[in-house]
């Protein structure tokens, strides 16, 4: 087997596989790369098991064959050499790198192609479409509210359902906090079983997929696969019962104000240097016109700031963990926020105003 | 939030897991028959678990249940002035829709714990004394419309921990093995337990009385990773099974016990099977078991390889510490099993020869 390509193409592809290849071990096949070269491509693989990657890369100077190789070494080594054009050999069972542009040569032990794990496969009509940058800000507004705990593993990813009214759903929780996204511009969806979706492929679609473009979805009965530019992406899907999240979605909240989001982080920002090593609780006192956001004392301290808000109700005061606000505030894109509520200890809600296709639920703390 | 009265705050203490398990059972009941749903429930470690984590669990609602549960175990390591008053403050004023269980195998936790949470709080869970053992093991069986010999009952202690989850799970499995009816002797009773018994101490004893190296070190690997054992137990485990061989010699006339000073008598020189019973070895399994080992090891061996376990433990309690646990043992296991110091492992081992045999 041998090839010759450019250099950054091939290291823009391998950095990529080697996100997926949750291996370090140098002995096993499962954190090698898999490289296939055919007439003028090179094929790119990588799996960590559960979510497989693949993309190819034009090359030259071609003799077929396939080998799997270290890939971490081969990320630390292409990134070091200079701009230009890569030969790969493989020559007795190593991989022999001469790079154009140095009197340089690496080599790197292989592991049979043959011996690779194979990737999921979903049929071609399965797939359907849908503008990329709406299923991405759908993934932003719900990844960081996905439960880290695996005795929880129903909660440990994205649920993704279309409504009966066809628009596509996303909904995340860690039981204390929900983020929801309903999406009416996905365009014409097919039926499909809810799904929970893991965090890793969905945190791979958003660090590497652009808002420009369509992305391409097929959903099977274990599995999920994305397709963009040359990307070819497919994970497990998490197996059990998600949570009835229409169930604790607050319906009638009469109360609410209204304040601007970047008054409100920077605030919640300085509070929680008091809060951070604690128990993150933050204590949110709303009186007309006002909101304070404060710190409970500690030995060390206590913080305090208040900010100009929209609000016309009684006294009152709720406790959060700043956590549950921050990290919505952050993805809610308008100037002004507006929290929904009823009473101290019931669920609050966050909404961007005017109100959009998504919000996000957080249950409030113990006040005393 | 329904209406339920119940502690919001528990210290549950003692080794008895299978009545404390029973406990916290009886008390979620109770929470799901008053709520007319399932707590949420949670089981954290101190050591995995900071007292900010947990207490932030606590003191945050939860979106899907109306009351959480949360088991906090190994709660004694929670050592620390500043861990101890954040969850002693929490039990002073905790939240009304939590149930905190203060899990610890010992007896007691730091003092501002206790009154935090008060006596009524704790609860202290008793190993059962020896007599009320077999009647235990027997109603239990009885429920599965089993009986068991004495003899098959010794037997049974032998091979499981004193500890009712344990010694219910073993009935649960002599019940699934046999049909109703049966009464249970101590074939049965080894036939079925002495294969289900997950690797201890005792186990990787047999393992290098069976001369399997490899496998020993496996089972050491095992040990170590389950947090059950530590290096101080299983040193324990193998002193006193060497221990017990040496005075398996002694008793057969094949040697003294160490201490006993060089011309000492070389024993009573029973036959094996008296010298068996003496020793409380009344399992087929155990005494096949100090059979392959008496092959294996001399009286004089023994001695040795108890010198050489004592020593082990000096070093695990001295200046290499837990970090060479691992190491330590593999080298006590490897100069065990090869005699004469003919592992190369030993070879340039600085440790003041300790691990010599001759």
């Amino acid at each position: 087997m041998k090839f010759t390509c450019d250099k950054t193409s091939l290291l823009r592809e391998i950095s990529f596989a080697q996100e997926i290849i949750a291996s370090k071990n140098a002995l096993s096949i499962m954190s090698n790369v898999y490289l296939e070269a055919t007439d003028s491509r090179l094929l790119i693989r990588a799996t960590d098991v559960k979510v497989g990657f693949e993309t190819s890369i034009p090359v030259s100077d071609v003799v077929p064959g396939a080998m799997t190789v270290f890939c971490d070494k081969l990320t630390g080594i292409l990134s070091s050499l200079p701009e230009g054009d890569i030969g790969i050999e493989q020559d007795q069972g190593r991989a022999v790198l001469r790079p154009a542009s140095k009197k340089a040569r690496f080599q790197l032990k292989t592991l049979s192609g043959e011996k690779y794990p194979e990737l999921p496969r979903a049929e071609e009509q399965s797939y359907f479409e849908m503008p990329a940058k709406e299923f991405r800000r759908m993934v932003v507004q719900t990844l960081f509210s996905v439960s880290t705990d695996e005795t929880r593993y129903f909660m440990n990813g994205v649920f993704m359902e279309k409504s009966p009214e066809g628009s596509l759903i996303m909904v995340s929780t860690d039981g204390r906090r929900l983020a929801f996204i309903k999406n009416e511009s996905a365009g014409s969806l097919p039926d499909f079983k809810p799904v929970i979706i893991p965090t890793k492929v969905l945190g791979i679609i958003n660090k590497r997929l652009s808002d420009e473009g369509m992305l391409g979805i097929a959903i099977t009965e274990k599995n999920i696969f994305f397709r963009f530019n040359a990307y070819q992406i497919s994970s497990v899907l998490i197996e059990g019962q998600f949570p009835n999240y229409q169930k604790v979605i607050p319906q009638n909240q009469k109360t609410k104000f209204s304040a601007k989001k970047e008054d409100m982080m920077e605030a919640l920002k300085r509070v929680s240097i008091f809060v951070e090593q604690k128990s993150n609780r933050t204590f949110f006192s709303l009186s007309v016109g006002s909101l304070i956001l404060s710190s409970e004392e500690t030995e060390i301290g206590a913080a305090r700031e208040e900010i100009a808000c929209d609000y016309e109700g009684e006294d009152t005061t709720f406790a959060l963990n700043y956590r549950y606000i921050e990290e919505p505030l952050r993805v809610l894109d308008s100037e002004t926020i507006t929290v929904e509520f009823s009473e101290p200890s019931r669920a609050i809600t966050l909404r961007p105003e005017p109100a959009s296709d998504y919000f996000h639920i957080v249950m409030p703390m113990q006040i005393d | 939030m329904p209406k339920f009265t119940q502690l919001p705050c528990y210290i549950l203490c003692g080794p008895e897991i299978g009545k404390r398990n029973s406990f916290i059972k009886d008390i979620r009941k109770r929470c799901a028959d008053a709520d007319g749903a399932q707590p949420e429930y949670h089981t954290f470690y101190a050591d995995d678990t900071s007292v900010e984590e947990l207490i932030n669990l606590l003191q945050n609602g939860s979106l899907f249940s109306s009351r959480r549960i949360v088991e906090y175990r190994n709660a004694e390591l929670v050592t620390g002035k500043n861990d101890i008053a954040v969850l002693a403050g929490y039990a002073a004023s905790p939240s009304p829709e939590a149930l905190l269980f203060l899990i610890t195998e010992s007896y007691s936790l730091a003092k501002p714990l206790e009154t935090a949470v008060g006596s009524a709080g704790k609860v202290v869970f008793w190993e059962l004394r020896d007599y009320e053992k077999p009647t235990w093991v027997r109603e239990r069986l009885a429920q599965y419309r089993l009986s068991i010999d004495d003899e098959a009952l010794t037997a049974l202690f032998e091979l499981v921990e004193n500890e009712t989850s344990a010694l219910d799970s073993a009935c649960i499995m002599l019940a699934a093995y046999f049909p109703a009816g049966t009464r249970l002797g101590i074939d049965e009773i080894e036939s079925t337990l002495s294969k289900s018994r997950q690797e201890d101490a005792f186990s990787l004893f047999d393992r290098i009385s069976g001369g399997d190296m490899t496998a020993a070190l496996n089972v050491l690997d095992t040990l170590l990773a389950d947090r059950q054992s530590d290096a101080t137990q299983i040193i324990a485990a193998l002193v006193w099974s060497f221990r017990k061989i040496e005075r398996l010699h002694f008793l057969t006339g094949n040697g003294a016990v160490s201490g006993a000073g060089q011309g000492a008598d070389a024993g009573p020189c029973l036959d094996l099977e008296t010298a068996f019973r003496q020793e409380k070895i009344t399992t087929k399994t155990g005494q096949r078991k100090f059979r392959a080992a008496l092959r294996q090891f001399s009286a004089d061996e023994c001695s040795r390889a108890v010198r050489a376990a004592a020593a082990t433990e000096g070093a695990l309690r001295g200046g290499l510490g837990a970090s060479f646990e691992r190491p330590l043992l593999h080298l006590l296991i490897c100069s065990i099993m090869s005699g004469n110091c003919s592992s190369p492992a030993l070879s340039g081992w600085k440790e003041e020869e300790y691990y010599r045999f001759n």
